[in-house]
């Protein structure tokens, strides 16, 4: 049978079915008031390749950059580059840091909200993970790619602010079923 | 009358549900992983 967009009392559960939902709510975290990092924990396993990472509904006491470390690879194998921009005022600047030891600008907070969409590929595979993000406040955008160059195996990550605290809103961690 | 002691703000850390004070460690560890990250400016 094909795969229902929506479930109403009584349907089936064929296995069919559910082996072809495609996306799964891994973790759901939400954040607390005023705090200066987040760590999720188990986020990543052997269950999935690939996540997505979504943050929306919080605020910041700063507009600016939020990093992301995952919690096995801590040295400067982090890499990211792309382009980013002000709403009205200009687009396209490029942006190709070093490698450090996170993702320095994974995320955008916002004192007016934000909302991000990270992309990871391989986090907790024994190789080099890979992704995207896609973050923007009220007033910039970011677009980068990314890559983290160990083959450590990575099971969670923490969200820290450059600045400035984090309150509210929730961090929801997907998997794409293989 | 003046204040001898700057009170400072607790820094908050959250480990999934639980959000509690840094230690002094983990604020001093923190406090230089600041120190240590570049990111872009913000721009407003």
């Amino acid at each position: 049978m094909a795969t229902p967009p929506t479930f109403t009392n009584g349907t089936p559960l064929y296995q069919e079915s559910l082996n072809s939902i495609g996306l799964w709510l891994v973790k759901s975290q939400t954040i607390g008031t005023g705090v200066s990092s987040v760590t999720v924990t188990g986020a990543f396993s052997a269950d999935y390749d690939n996540y997505v990472i979504m943050v929306s509904g919080g605020t910041a006491s700063a507009n600016g950059s939020v990093r992301l470390q995952m919690n096995t690879s801590t040295g400067s194998t982090y890499l990211m580059a792309g382009t980013y921009g002000n709403f009205g005022v200009n687009s396209g600047l490029t942006y190709n840091p070093a490698a450090t030891t996170s993702w320095s600008d994974i995320m955008l907070g916002g004192t007016g909200g934000s909302s991000t969409y990270v992309l990871l590929n391989g986090p907790f595979a024994s190789r080099p993970t890979y992704g995207f993000t896609e973050t923007q406040n009220n007033a910039t955008f970011y677009k980068f790619s990314l890559v983290e160059t160990s083959t450590n195996s990575n099971t969670g990550f923490t969200l820290t602010p450059a600045s400035g605290t984090l309150t509210g809103g929730t961090i929801r961690v997907y998997g794409y079923r293989n | 009358m003046s204040m001898d002691t700057e009170t400072k703000k607790p820094v908050l850390i959250q480990i999934d549900d639980e959000v509690r004070e840094m230690t002094p460690e983990e604020v001093e560890a923190y406090e230089a992983s600041i120190a240590n990250s570049t990111s872009l400016p913000s721009p407003d």
